[in-house]
């Protein structure tokens, strides 16, 4: 659903990614390893074990190449991690739609990696470390996590924090606006973020637009990022992967 | 005894049923939660007041202003500075610029052929160099174009060496019309006007000129990219025409040749480039109707291109009818310099020095991305010649320079940008430090000044540059946050100066002088083929600013890795090599190891890896450029 | 007549005979030592395997983002699902009163108990914050199966505890405490209680074991439409637990004699134990194979995926799903269904190896290649080795579990059939020796 067209005090936080955009620069990538404080690889990691809560995937299908930026899609109905957490270390937020991870409260399972299909959950296989000194210019907003739990894309909850402190010190009610790491940090401004539940914001327009497309819209799990994109083999590949799959 | 047990056993059970029901064990269970979150090794964030300070990126040419959030006097995170409401974002490399000084490679302390020696060892070795060198004496500059370069062409002028870069400091293309052209006006690209840009092999979109402006969505110009490989800038280009390797110059002598109706000439472009007869005649056509112009720079971690593309570019352009033109290639003011600094020596590429010819040889390296393998300034040193390298990292040249000094580098010092090639007229902005340099650094310029018999220091020398450009009273200030102000409403020089130490950046007034087209290159050109297996870089920026970029190319996918060649699937069978095989790779230059992997991206026939040592290992100059063909490629 | 006594030779008593039980024979101290020896060692590599896994994190393993289970979780399942065994044979001793069942219930409750404490230690080493095993407990996601299955094993194994201390009760230093007499005989009366209430535990958590996968929406491979909140593979779990139960039983049973060198159970008890596995067996299979079918023609494309495409990566083909259901499932239950060929030990043990395959082959399935197969379109088929620390750990479980049962088997008496075989083989001889001797006249008793 992508538009309540309600005066819910509630904000459902949602993104359109234009994959047309997409260069594959990356900035989105190193943008949110900096916001997050995400360690650098550790000696032992490779891409099946690194962190990267946001992770910009070549797609490439009959000799085309398109870029797809995956983060967690924020799932709101059943949301796979949240029904699995056996110690309800995931939560869907009412107030902001956004499915937060406490890393405090994980087990390290790995249950919710099993359980999401977009491959949003990272798992600290090791010990973060920084370099010597690196840790000086860590965000203070965000806390590092340590060996053994999972974490994922929040869509910069601490980013929505401090908004919401200004807006409260400020007297002001209602959903506060802010801007994800990634999205200000691409070039091409191929990520729109914003309210889904407010007909006027510009991520709940270009969400109706034609082309536009969810992954895996048919299992059910109602994600809040949108992708766009004009080409059909791109659109092809969002769910019904008839021809999408590579053998 | 048995009584003594029983007690014993009764007694034990009792007192494990009691400490269940008291806090103790519930107590201590939790603590070690509670430790298992704070481990002394997890690391605790900074803490300070969040401020946040101007600055512009230093990492490549293009200089984008950035904005920089401090947590007391900590830089954390870099962000777009906003411009004019619009904030043009950084590329990845510029996001994490501030990790910088905690490199793991970073080079902190004075190097006499890779092990520390004390501070003062290189600056004798260095006088005594100079003095027996008699002008054979050189500074490679691999930044050109800051008040740094200017400074090093001053010295160098009262040393009588020579001041040597490897990508000029217009970029290559326009060095290569300021050569045809007459006039004091320098070229620059009217991007802002331009119908069609038409780029042979530029990253136009990732490291030529701020990322945030090409990439707009609202950007006026329409982009072609020529290019054997499927970079970012072909996937994103409006029409990507996919070259064979090294026909870069064919396909500019293509287009010539289908605008002068030169048959023989096309078809032997068309065979060179894989692109029909039929559609580089149209594309001519259509450029011309278009307010075309064409650009061939390379990535700045690959060098230049070959002379020969640069003529042929040169002729297309003039073909075009763009240089001069509106939308074209226009004239600009230079950024205006002191007349107090005397007379510069003159830029002339390291290609261009006779091999063996230099005796001393200072090389300012003080940020990443090094666009030439160590051979490349082995080849023009003389038996016995001393080279001093200020490096900011501990691989590349330093390891093989006789001394490395630790240089201070962008963010620990007071630098300026020069003015990116894409930019329609001249820049000053200061890149303002933010954090402290080691202990150990030394600022390039003032190390080479001294040896100058020159103590002034670089801050002084830019405020003389700042006192330069305010008598003009052109242009405009930007400052950091607030409206732009006109030069001319300034008051001082002096205010001139404290407005650009406070961020704001001066960019001139966009006035087209007069570029009058002089001896341009003419047909016939030299056509090379591709060898049968052309190995082919790619590059992308900032592979090493930071440990973070390992996001990019260790714990994903995204970008190649350096230690990887990538074939299309029919060269790896042809090879017998599959994914994941080793291989190693023998050019006329040297040889590798490294890891195949398969991508149906690549052209049949090309080796691409991502530049790195291992292509460097493989690589020679040749008409200027580097390049690279496999003489055999055998499982490792 | 020759004159002669008739001497019947003792085997030498073994030099820790204070600690087996009167009457029963073991081996001497120096060959239980060499048969301990080895799994001793394993024991201990796997513990340092362990130790690096928890000093140095799981990157000592070869798991990664797309396998976040692997070898271990698939182990842990597959043991669960065969000491099942143990609750099974409980309930079907204490509540459904198979006599026969009785020769090998306490055989049994130690296989569950090493299998489930064996385990529990896997688990431990797999979470990345072992020290925050109690969150589960306090902070409880009733809507997670995971939830379930930590809160009923944890249970369980308190019963299976509970259950194996009357066993280490009876040995003979022990029972020479008096109030370990009296313990143990108030314990053997409630033991009814313990069988039904380790039955529910173990049905449910077997159950959730199966629910762990069948509600994955995210994973159209496992998911799984089923009755209220619990998927099919909550109930197939269930009935291939019970289903294989018996036959690991008659299968670690007819090992036990095997290397005891003895008989320790009537030929009537592999029979029963043979017939109750192929009668649940190809029940599961039937349930099985229609859930295969609804799953393959409705759940799975209702969800936007044909079931064909998830067995286009090679090497996992329909030869794996078909492999499941009839070499490893239909095949040992038509076997153990015909008394003729369960009274053959030979056809009788291999039918259980199969049906023990089988099961584990299925939990196979349901992790690793859950995992494996791609769900976006832009992913890869991946594949997964464990790394030799796992591979260590594993060995730490199985040598565990063997060290326990071992010293069980000596110092307990865990086969009450073992003194009543005994005696009669010793009649036997003593028939065969007299007769041979022209003592006896040749009669049956």
């Amino acid at each position: 659903m992508i538009a309540h067209n309600s005066k819910s005090k509630n904000a459902r936080y949602g993104m359109l990614v234009d994959i047309d955009r997409c260069t594959g620069c990356g900035a989105c990538m190193i943008a949110c390893a900096v916001e997050n404080n995400v360690p650098p690889a550790a000696p032992t990691a490779n891409e099946r074990t690194g962190i990267t809560p946001m992770r910009v995937v070549r797609y490439e299908h009959a000799g085309r190449t398109a870029f797809v930026p995956m983060m967690c899609q924020q799932c709101e109905e059943e949301t796979p991690c949240v029904a699995v957490c056996p110690q309800n270390a995931v939560e869907l937020d009412p107030a902001t739609g956004i499915v937060g991870q406490i890393p405090q409260r994980c087990l390290g399972c790995r249950y919710c990696m099993a359980a999401c299909p977009y491959h949003a959950r990272y798992f600290n296989w090791a010990d973060p470390a920084w370099p010597a000194g690196m840790e000086k210019a860590l965000n203070p907003a965000v806390a590092p996590r340590m060996r053994g739990v999972v974490e994922k894309c929040n869509f910069c909850h601490g980013r929505w924090h401090e908004a919401k402190e200004l807006a409260v010190a400020n007297n002001e009610t209602g959903p506060v606006a802010y801007t994800p790491a990634c999205v200000e940090a691409c070039p091409s401004r191929a990520i729109t973020f914003g309210d889904l539940n407010d007909a006027s914001s510009q991520v709940n327009e270009l969400a109706r637009q034609q082309g536009v497309f969810r992954l895996l819209d048919s299992i059910g799990t109602e994600p809040k990022v949108y992708y766009h994109s004009r080409r059909d083999w791109v659109q092809a590949a969002a769910g019904d992967s008839k021809e999408a799959q590579r053998g | 005894m048995a009584h003594l047990r029983r007690d014993f056993l009764i007694f034990g059970g009792g007192a494990g049923a009691g400490l269940a029901l008291s806090p103790a064990p519930w107590r201590l269970i939790g603590d070690t939660a509670l430790w298992s979150q704070n481990w002394s090794w997890i690391p605790r964030t900074p803490r300070g007041e969040i401020s946040y300070k101007p600055t512009v990126c230093e990492l490549c040419p293009a200089g984008c202003a950035v904005r920089a959030r401090l947590a007391g006097t900590q830089p954390v995170s870099l962000w777009a500075a906003p411009q004019g409401g619009n904030t043009a974002p950084l590329c990845p490399a510029g996001l994490c610029g501030h990790h910088l000084a905690f490199h793991p490679s970073r080079l902190r302390t004075t190097w006499r052929e890779g092990k520390p020696c004390a501070a003062n060892a290189p600056v004798e070795a260095a006088a005594k160099a100079i003095a027996s060198a008699q002008g054979a004496v050189a500074v490679l500059d691999l930044r050109p174009g800051r008040t740094a370069s200017l400074l090093y062409r001053k010295h160098l002028a009262k040393l009588g060496g020579h001041y040597l870069t490897v990508t000029p400091t217009l970029g290559s293309t326009l060095q290569s019309i300021a050569e045809t052209t007459q006039g004091p006006a320098v070229p620059a690209f009217d991007l802002d006007n331009t119908g069609v840009l038409l780029s042979i092999g530029t990253p136009v979109l990732e490291a030529w000129d701020a990322p945030g402006r090409m990439l707009n969505p609202s950007r006026k110009f329409r982009l072609w990219h020529a290019e054997a490989l499927e970079s970012a800038t072909a996937l994103a280009a409006e029409r990507w025409f996919r070259i064979r390797p090294n026909s870069e110059t064919a396909i500019a002598a293509g287009l010539v040749a289908a605008i002068d109706g030169d048959r023989a000439t096309l078809r032997q472009a068309a065979d060179l480039t894989g692109i029909s007869e039929s559609e580089l005649t149209a594309a001519a056509h259509d450029l011309l109707k278009s307010n075309a112009v064409a650009v061939a720079d390379t990535h700045p971690v690959l060098g230049p291109p070959a002379r020969e593309t640069l003529r042929a570019v040169a002729c297309l352009n003039a073909r075009l009818g763009a240089i001069g033109r509106k939308g074209g290639i226009i004239g600009r003011y230079q950024t205006p310099l002191p007349k107090t600094w005397g007379p510069l020596a003159p830029e002339t590429s390291l290609d261009g020095v006779p091999d063996a010819s230099l005796h001393f040889l200072f090389i300012d390296d003080a940020t990443p991305g090094a666009p030439l393998p160590w051979k490349a300034i082995a080849s023009k040193l003389a038996p016995g010649a001393v080279v001093v390298s200020a490096s900011w990292s501990t691989n590349g040249l330093a390891r093989h320079a006789n001394y490395a000094l630790p240089a201070i580098s962008y963010l620990e010092g007071l630098h300026d940008v020069p003015t990116p090639p894409a930019s329609a007229s001249a820049r000053f902005a200061l890149s303002l430090p933010l954090v402290e340099p080691a202990a150990k650094a030394i600022e390039p310029v003032e190390w080479f000044g001294r040896l100058a018999g020159d103590e002034t220091k670089l801050a002084d020398r830019l405020k003389e540059r700042a006192s330069a450009i305010y008598p003009g009273k052109r242009g405009e200030m930007h400052p950091a946050s607030g409206e732009v102000v006109r030069v001319s409403t300034l008051k001082s020089a002096e205010e001139f100066w404290t407005a650009a130490m406070a961020g704001g950046r001066w960019q001139d007034d966009a006035e087209a002088l007069t570029l009058k087209a002089g001896r341009t290159p003419q047909p016939p050109f030299r056509l090379e083929s591709a060898a049968t297996l052309e190995i082919v870089p790619t590059a992308w920026m900032g592979a090493d600013v930071s440990p973070l970029m390992t996001k990019l190319w260790v714990e994903s996918s995204l970008k190649p890795r350096t230690q990887q060649v990538f074939l299309h699937p029919d060269t790896a069978r042809r090879l017998a090599l599959e994914h994941g095989a080793r291989a190693r790779i023998t050019s006329s230059c040297g040889e590798c190891s490294v890891e195949v992997a398969l991508d149906a991206a690549v052209q049949p026939g090309v080796l691409q890896m991502a530049a790195g040592q291992a292509w460097f290992a493989l690589c020679e100059t040749r008409d200027g450029a580097l390049r690279a063909e496999a003489k055999k490629v055998v499982r490792a | 007549m020759a004159s002669g006594t008739l001497t019947i030779v003792r085997s030498e008593a073994p030099a820790d005979r204070e600690l087996i039980l009167r009457g029963l024979k073991r081996c001497s101290l120096s060959q239980f030592s060499l048969w301990v020896a080895p799994w001793a060692v394993l024991l201990v590599f796997g513990l340092y395997a362990a130790f690096l896994c928890l000093a140095r994190g799981l990157n000592q393993t070869n798991m990664d983002n797309r396998f976040a289970f692997g070898l271990w979780i698939f182990l842990d399942l597959t043991v669960i699902a065969l000491g099942a065994g143990a609750f099974f044979t409980g309930f079907l001793l204490y509540i459904l009163r198979i006599r026969q069942l009785r020769a090998v219930v306490q055989s049994a409750v130690v296989i569950g108990l090493v299998c489930y404490s064996g385990a529990m230690c896997a688990l431990a080493v797999d979470v990345g914050q072992p020290l925050r095993f109690w969150y589960t407990f306090w902070y409880p996601n009733v809507h997670s199966m995971l939830t379930e299955v930590t809160f009923c094993i944890t249970c369980y194994l308190c019963v299976l505890m509970i259950e194996y201390i009357p066993q280490l009760l009876k040995n003979r230093k022990l029972r020479q405490s008096s109030g370990a007499m009296v313990f143990e005989f108030e314990l053997h009366k409630v033991m009814v209680v313990f069988a039904g209430v380790g039955t529910f535990l173990s049905f449910f958590h077997q159950g959730s074991l199966g629910g762990l996968f069948g509600v994955l929406r995210g994973r159209p491979f496992a998911f799984r439409d089923g009755f209220a909140i619990w998927p099919s593979t909550f109930f197939l779990f269930v009935l291939s637990a019970a289903a294989v139960g018996p036959s690991f039983i008659a299968l670690t049973t007819g090992l036990v004699e095997k290397i005891a060198r003895k008989r320790l159970v009537t030929a009537n008890v592999y029979d029963k134990l043979g017939a109750i596995s192929g009668r649940l067996l190809v029940f599961y299979i039937l349930l099985k194979s229609i859930d295969t079918l609804v799953w393959v023609n409705q759940t799975s494309p209702s969800h936007g995926f044909p079931a064909h495409r998830f067995y286009q990566w090679s090497p996992f083909g329909t030869w794996m799903l078909l492999a499941e259901i009839v070499p490893f499932g239909l095949v040992p239950a038509l076997i153990l269904l015909r008394p003729d060929l369960r009274a053959k030990r030979a056809w009788l043990m291999s039918a259980a190896a199969l049906a023990c395959l089988g099961v584990a082959l299925n939990r196979f399935v349901l992790t690793i290649q859950t995992l494996a197969v791609p769900t976006l379109a832009f992913d890869q088929f991946l594949s997964y080795w464990p790394s030799w620390q796992e591979f260590a750990t594993f060995g730490a479980v199985i040598a565990f579990g063997v060290l326990v049962y071992s010293f069980s088997f000596r110092y307990l008496s865990l086969f009450p059939q073992e003194r009543e075989i005994e005696s009669l083989e010793q009649d036997r001889q003593i028939e065969s020796l007299e007769s041979a001797r022209g003592l006896r006249s040749p009669r049956s008793y």
